[in-house]
């Protein structure tokens, strides 16, 4: 198995997964459950999901331990949330190591697919070269309310005038065609009263 | 804007009036396929816009085979969460006619009015739309309503200009391509308005051309004119008009009817001056017929009527003597005759008695000289012997003759010459009275021969004289009349240089006004361009602002290994807007703007329900803030599914969400996984179980909210 060399270390990524998702309204989990003692990892919860974020050293340490977090998960979720609750089917393992692994490329895919029990979200080093790709990772758990665009509220018209500004077309010429259009008054005869003709 | 309740009757699947709850954050609707799930959506998107373009507009397509009343009719309640106002838009259709109407706080609507008053209140941004519902339906069906469909045709049939046009018309840049067409179409009229102009200025621009010809035309001849009439000379002659006795009306000679009325006194004088020809003609005529008359000899009649009286006379003395003669000589043929037939007798009577001849006279018996008698009777029978006699001949009725044929020759000359005598004096005398009365026309009457000589040579003189005068008169008066035409010609360049001053004004205020025109023409075409550019730029900035949302969806399902990037791409070519959806391998450095060449049949499906609630969440103005999807399960992989469930979920908290699905494990999946977070939010499932002519077995329920939101947090702090 090569490895090449991180750009994070797993304190990063657990760092980084935590901010990401306390900030996207999540409820860490401070306190250790018997069941789910872990360093590099962590416990989160809001109205919908409760997640588990484990780190790894290394992807083979991930594929040859993830079984037992999503066990350790699985009892936390059976042991707190009752059975006739939704929130016991949505539980959502997260597994993250920095190392970069083509080789195991094909084992992280299949287990990318892998929805027994929890649902997994897996990320290497191949998918986490900056510290956003750890939000994008994450980004399925989160609200839209945290990336949603905020476009601008103008309508199209009102851009005109700026945006035919800059290609010589006065402000107040763009304005007047866009009355005369609103209005469904003739554009033209507008444009040429406005042209001093 | 949010769906409170939807009442449908007789509309597609729904034969009869089925009633929804639709006042909740998320609608599960699970059913069956042809049980009823898109026809619930169809009535929200019909009642909202009219249209249902799926269906290609056709509303009797609306209207349900198994519908008691034969109409359509869906009635759907709206609310304003930030306002609490509620609408409610009414819309049927009786397989005829199509009807409308909205009830508002404010007031009710109908027909045209309510379609009106619906656009603004759900979609202001297509009042100014050429066609606003049909605005309206397209932005429906590209950002509120995924119709199971037309799932993947955005990213995956449609060509990039209809991608582009959709979305212009969702991030409102549709107004821009509208402004653009209707600012072509009113150029495309302007300019055709123009060329009218320009065309019509053609027939000035001849007129000044010929004028300017005429003028300079006129202009050089002006300079050989001859000098102007004095009122002396126009006086004088207008007087000598008046002594020949014509009746000629005299004007001013600057006057506008100076020409006229010369042109008419010359006239009178040239028919005088032909009146006098013809009278000095009969007069020469006259004094030619007075001479040959004078020279012609008188015959003298009484002699000759004497000559032919003798000669009459002796003619019929002759013609007397040569009855005479030719009695005479008749009587003497009618002697000769009886003479002749005697002989003939006396012959047959011989040639008898010769027959006969005896010694005795067979008569008297006596005896006679036989001899004697034989040679006497033999002479006889010969015809020697007889009673002729000589007498006169024809010759002096001949001669009788010749001298009556000399005589008559002779009476007839006489006669002749008696008669031409005659004949000429009557011809004479009638020349007379001709010549004296044609004088007497002519106004020339003489006592005697001598005075008619003298008074026809008067009058001959005066004639001569009068058309002399008329002559002269109209050498003048031409003359006169030609100046007076330099001077009319004079007056015409002046006429003619005010017009064509007038007319080089109107030109050069036409061509003003056309250049204007032109110039606004062309600030137009200016305009247009930079709208075209305009457009795609808005489209741009909308997909800019859009862009970070449509990856952060994408990334949610993250349906592709490699391809976990998506954007959208415009550009402009020939002036129309294209539009890419291109997904990228940020690892593997790779992008295609053909997603379905690289993307299996679910992650397309995946891609497309991005694209869709990216549009949906992503757009400024959203005509409602409700997301429709009809069963965007289909076809979706087990970690797809689960990625786009888990998108919904938190759609939800955005939208007011409805979800079809024809599985009823993904419904249960769904109405888990969409249920409320808390006591405030609502979740609901429709449920169809069979469908019959009636109309699908509707179950509504409920999905209740976990007892405890954060079972782990607070499970440590108890």
């Amino acid at each position: 198995m090569t490895e090449s060399s991180p750009a994070f270390t797993p304190t990063d990524l657990i760092a980084a997964a935590s901010q990401v998702l306390s900030a996207g309204g999540y409820h860490p989990i401070r306190q250790t459950f018997p069941e789910w003692d872990t360093p590099t990892s962590r416990l989160f919860e809001d109205e919908y999901n409760v997640v588990g974020i484990v780190v790894f050293d290394t992807c083979a340490e991930l594929l040859r331990t993830w079984p037992d977090q999503q066990g350790s998960l699985v009892e936390v979720i059976s042991r707190h949330v009752g059975q006739g609750e939704s929130k016991s089917w949505d539980g959502y393992l997260v597994l993250l190591t920095p190392s970069l692994a083509p080789s195991e490329g094909t084992e992280i895919e299949a287990l990318r697919y892998n929805t027994t029990r929890l649902r997994k979200i897996v990320a290497t080093g191949d998918d986490l070269r900056t510290p956003t790709d750890v939000e994008r990772v994450v980004r399925p758990l989160l609200p839209l309310g945290q990336e949603q665009a905020r476009p601008s509220q103008e309508s199209a018209l009102d851009l005109l005038p700026k945006l035919l500004a800059d290609q010589g077309i006065s402000k107040e010429t763009t304005r007047l065609l866009i009355e005369a259009f609103r209005e469904q008054s003739p554009l033209l005869e507008r444009l040429h009263q406005e042209g001093g003709e | 804007m949010r769906l409170v309740s939807l009442e449908l009757s007789g509309f597609r699947g729904f034969p009869q009036r089925h009633s929804f709850d639709l006042d909740a954050d998320a609608v599960v609707v699970v059913g069956a396929n042809g049980h009823g799930k898109t026809s619930l959506f169809d009535g929200i998107l019909w009642a909202l816009s009219g249209r249902i373009p799926r269906l290609q507009n056709d509303d009797t397509r609306l209207v349900s085979m198994y519908s008691d009343s034969g109409q359509a009719r869906v009635a759907l309640r709206l609310k304003d969460p930030a306002t609490g106002g509620q609408l409610t838009v009414t819309r049927s259709f009786d397989g005829r006619e199509g009807r409308v109407a909205l009830e508002t706080r404010e007031g009710s609507y109908q027909g045209p009015a309510a379609e009106e008053r619906l656009i603004d209140l759900v979609w202001p941004d297509a009042a100014s739309a050429s066609d606003p519902r049909e605005a309206l339906a397209s932005v429906l069906t590209l950002s509120v309503y995924l119709q199971q469909d037309l799932i993947r045709q955005f990213v995956e049939a449609a060509s990039v200009q209809d991608r582009f046009a959709a979305v212009s018309e969702l991030v409102g840049a549709g107004r821009v391509t509208e402004l653009q067409g209707s600012l072509e179409r009113a150029k495309k009229a302007w300019s055709t308005v123009t060329n009218q102009r320009q065309d019509e200025l053609r027939p000035l621009r001849e007129r000044l051309t010929v004028i300017e010809a005429r003028l300079s035309e006129l202009t050089a001849r002006a300079s050989q004119a001859s000098p102007a009439i004095t009122p002396e000379a126009w006086g004088q002659w207008w007087h000598s008009l008046s002594a020949l006795g014509l009746k000629a009306v005299q004007v001013e000679a600057a006057s506008r009817e100076a020409p006229t009325a010369i042109d008419n006194a010359i006239k009178q004088l040239d028919a005088l001056g032909r009146s006098a020809e013809r009278r000095l003609q009969a007069l020469g005529a006259t004094q030619t017929e007075i001479a040959g008359l004078a020279n012609r000899p008188m015959p003298e009649i009484p002699p000759l009527r004497d000559k032919v009286t003798t000669l009459r006379k002796q003619l019929e003395d002759l013609k007397r003597v040569v009855t005479e003669e030719q009695a005479r000589l008749a009587e003497l043929r009618r002697h000769q005759a009886t003479l002749k037939e005697k002989t003939e007798q006396l012959k047959a009577l011989a040639v008898l008695a010769l027959k006969h001849l005896a010694d005795h006279c067979p008569v008297c018996g006596q005896t006679y000289d036989k001899e004697a008698t034989r040679l006497r009777l033999e002479a006889i029978a010969k015809g020697g012997v007889g009673d002729t006699e000589t007498v006169p001949g024809p010759e002096k009725l001949t001669e009788l003759l010749a001298a009556l044929a000399a005589k008559e020759n002779e009476a007839a000359a006489a006669e002749l010459a008696l008669r031409s005598s005659e004949q000429a004096v009557n011809e004479r005398q009638m020349a007379q009275q001709t010549i004296s009365k044609r004088l007497s026309e002519l106004g020339v009457i003489g006592s005697d021969d001598e005075s008619r000589d003298a008074t026809v040579a008067k009058a001959v003189g005066e004639a001569n004289a009068l058309i002399g005068r008329v002559g002269e008169l109209q050498r003048i008066g031409e003359s006169l009349a030609l100046r007076l035409a330099h001077s009319s010609a004079v007056a015409a360049i002046d006429e003619l240089r005010r017009e064509a001053a007038t007319l080089r004004r109107e030109n050069a205020h036409r061509e003003k006004v056309i250049s204007a025109r032109n110039r606004t023409g062309e600030r137009a075409q200016g305009v247009i361009e930079a709208l075209r550019e305009a457009a795609s730029a808005v489209v741009e900035e909308r997909l800019r602002e859009i862009a970070p949302l449509l990856q952060s969806v994408y990334a949610r399902i993250d349906p592709h290994p490699a391809f976990r990037l998506v954007r959208f791409f415009s550009r402009v070519v020939r002036g129309k807007g294209q539009l890419f959806t291109v997904v990228s391998d940020p690892i593997g450095e790779k992008e295609c703007d053909l997603p379905a060449a690289v993307l299996s049949s679910s992650q397309v499906n995946a891609l497309a329900v991005s694209v869709f609630l990216a549009l949906n969440i992503g757009v400024p103005k959203p005509p409602l803030s409700v997301a429709i999807l009809d069963d965007p399960l289909q076809s979706l992989d087990d970690i797809n599914l689960l990625g786009l469930v888990d998108l919904l979920r938190r759609t939800k908290d955005r939208r007011q969400l409805f979800v079809s699905t024809h599985d009823g494990r993904f419904g249960s999946l769904l109405s888990r996984k969409l249920r409320p977070s808390s006591q405030e939010g609502r979740t609901i499932v429709i449920e169809f179980d069979g469908w019959s002519r009636q109309g699908p077995i509707v179950v509504t329920r409920e999905v209740k909210c976990d007892p405890v939101r954060l079972r782990l947090v607070s499970s440590l702090a108890g």
